[in-house]
């Protein structure tokens, strides 16, 4: 059995980096569990003429289709659940797009009541969003009169190029707030990391580094600072002792096949909105018959995947759009409740960049592939590089039934249970998607479109959502009752085990959630070394 | 007739030549999308007709062969030389040239937006 160490961390993604490499350089010692392994850069689809194939096989967000060798099955028909599992974790296939949550997202219990007030504000996690920020490297423009007052970004934004000009004109035109992207993605030399160079192949990972793929960046730094890292490491259950303290975890070691029992003081999971609550229910026992601290069922449920619908919208002028980041403008215009609207919450737009030729020929983007036959070549010459897309994506309503469960059918490779995802959006989302189409049509029109595909995900009559977000099914909350963890991510029945990644959101506000997950992730492990340095045993 | 006479045909009819674009038969896409379709879908190609009849009858198939086949086609150098000719300085992989701008754009002056202090 290796030896005891001061703290285990399970999962290798944006939250475990983060609180590994934030503990072990206090001079903690870390080990760090995940079930992948290593990304190599130089097997990025970047670097071949068929990168836009490989997104959709062996480098799709989506296990389901990539069915890598490190990954678990994902049921259910109605997410296409984003995740990888491997060291840096989502990070591999995110677009790094870092808004914040606003002070609003913190208190929806108050404002509205249909969802939870977090048992935290804005205002306390805002110091640790400027923390995060710095380690990770973040670009953006301070001054948004759209959010709260910030100081300045470790980075300038990135450049809005023709694209990002055109969309911020069609803004301008309807009277509504934008503001350059914030983007974890750096444009200018950072920490020893190269300036983004604007290859346009943001939703692949970056192999430069100059977005935060956390393998690249932070990742070397945490095993500099002493993080023990075991790859390959597929933990098939958290245990507790006798006192019902957490004593550590058994994991496969996937080479060998041997299980290995890693005890220590502290157990953070970091498995984000489905393998943390599959980690958690497959740690079932006669003490903890439902899962481990899910004695109040609250354990997978309330998933969050954000409210989703799109357009790409083509203009006459050649905007170039496939060149740059994939983000270029914000817009926070319909970001706040306004009950005159008929529902609560709110939405923000995020308008980026297009794609490649061939993400332009199959509709990657719109669902509308182009018309093949003899029409084909005019119709990519007058669309390719004349389009930019907006997403509206909002807050949807954290409801029970959304949740993931065991499958009682499908297991991985190592014989767990698979996890199950059901999620169907309540009729508050259905309605600000439906608005949300409205406001995309007459961006569309601002911009003098002449053309516009919109994308409301339904497929046969459902809507089934690209879940680039998975969240809220450990959420944190004041009352045991109705949460897993408390404000620092304690889990409630289980001392010494945290929960803290994307599952730890009470509401998933209207904005991409990683610059979140870091900030949450530092307070937590600043929290643990508080504990520590006090003597006191972590609660 | 072979998986590859069968996708060929389609492929004709998808993709023809034009508007300073080769046609896709005149490339090698053909071998390209025989390795990457799987059997099911090559299956059907078999039986598949014109591309318009296919399409008809056989939607979900046709729907991934042509996915697969603009993917192929716009990854073939002389599609990439067609898309130069356009007026696009447009790379054939993302890396390593990437497309550089180092530009500073002045901040918006707009003034507008707003946010909901914490209840």
């Amino acid at each position: 059995m290796p030896d005891h160490v001061d703290v285990l961390v399970i999962g290798a993604g944006a939250s475990g980096v983060v609180q590994a490499l934030t503990l072990a350089e206090a001079g903690l010692r870390v080990v760090c569990l995940d079930q992948g392994g290593w990304t190599d850069p130089a097997r990025h689809p970047h670097h071949g003429g068929d990168f836009v194939h490989r997104r959709g096989t062996d480098w799709s967000p989506e296990p389901a289709v990539r069915r890598g060798v490190d990954d678990y099955p994902v049921e259910g028909g109605q997410s296409h659940a984003l995740m990888w599992n491997g060291v840096g974790g989502s990070t591999n296939v995110y677009a790094a797009l870092w808004p914040r949550l606003r002070p609003s997202d913190f208190c929806k219990g108050r404002e509205h009541g249909l969802a939870p007030d977090w048992p935290i504000s804005y205002a306390e996690l805002a110091p640790y969003y400027d923390a995060a920020d710095a380690m990770v490297g973040v670009s953006g423009l301070a001054g948004d009169p759209g959010m709260p007052p910030r100081g300045a970004y470790p980075c300038r934004p990135l450049p809005l190029r023709e694209s990002g000009r055109a969309i911020a004109a069609g803004f301008d035109k309807l009277g509504w707030h934008w503001w350059p992207m914030p983007v974890g993605t750096i444009s200018e030399p950072y920490q020893g990391r190269a300036a983004c160079n604007g290859c346009g192949n943001c939703a692949s990972g970056c192999p430069r580094g100059s977005m935060a793929k956390m393998s690249v960046t932070l990742w070397p730094r945490a095993l500099a600072a002493g993080v023990e890292l075991r790859t390959g490491a597929r933990v098939e259950r958290i245990e507790t002792g006798r006192d019902g303290r957490v004593t550590g975890a058994v994991y496969v070691d996937r080479a060998s096949g041997v299980r290995v029992r890693q005890t220590a003081d502290v157990v953070v999971l970091a498995g984000n909105g489905v393998g943390t609550p599959r980690l958690l229910l497959l740690s079932e026992s006669a003490r903890h018959p439902h899962g481990l601290a899910n004695g109040n069922d609250v354990v997978g449920r309330y998933l969050l995947h954000h409210t989703l619908v799109a357009a790409e919208i083509w203009v006459e002028a050649p905007i170039r759009s496939y060149m740059g980041n994939s983000g270029a403008v914000i817009s926070s215009e319909f970001a706040e409740t306004n009950a005159a609207r008929g529902f609560v919450n709110g939405f923000n737009f995020n308008a980026t960049r297009m794609g490649p030729a061939g993400a332009c020929a199959t509709g990657a983007f719109s669902g509308r592939p182009a018309p093949w036959g003899g029409g084909h070549h005019e119709w990519f010459a007058r669309h390719f590089g004349h389009s930019f897309g907006a997403f509206a994506i909002g807050d949807d309503l954290p409801q029970a039934s959304n949740r993931v469960t065991l499958s009682a059918t499908v297991r991985d490779g190592d014989g767990l249970a698979a996890a199950e995802v059901a999620y169907v959006p309540h009729a508050n989302d259905l309605a600000m998607m439906r608005f949300g189409i409205e406001r995309l049509r007459e961006l569309g029109e601002s911009v003098g479109a002449f053309d516009i595909a919109v994308n409301d995900y339904m497929e046969g009559g459902v809507y089934r959502t690209p879940a680039w977000h998975l969240l809220g099914t450990c959420r944190m909350g004041a009352d045991p009752e109705t949460s897993v963890v408390d404000r620092w991510h304690r889990a409630w029945e289980v001392p010494g085990l945290y929960v803290c990644d994307g599952s730890s959101f009470a509401t998933g506000g209207v904005v991409n959630p990683t610059s979140t997950v870091t900030a949450l992730a530092l307070r937590c492990a600043r929290h643990i070394l508080e504990v520590a340095r006090e003597g006191r045993v972590a609660a | 007739m072979t998986e590859e006479d069968a996708l060929a045909g389609l492929v004709g009819d998808l993709l023809p030549g034009g508007a300073g674009f080769p046609g896709g038969c005149e490339t090698g896409m053909v071998g390209v999308l025989v390795r990457r379709l799987d059997a099911g879908v090559l299956e059907r190609v078999m039986f598949a007709g014109d591309a318009a009849e296919f399409e008809q009858l056989e939607p979900a198939a046709f729907g991934e062969v042509r996915k697969q086949a603009y993917l192929a086609y716009y990854e073939e150098p002389a599609v990439i030389a067609a898309i130069r000719a356009l007026g696009h300085p447009y790379n054939d992989a993302p890396l390593p040239e990437g497309y550089p701008d180092e530009s500073i754009d002045p901040a918006p002056s707009h003034g507008r937006g707003m946010w909901v202090e914490a209840s």
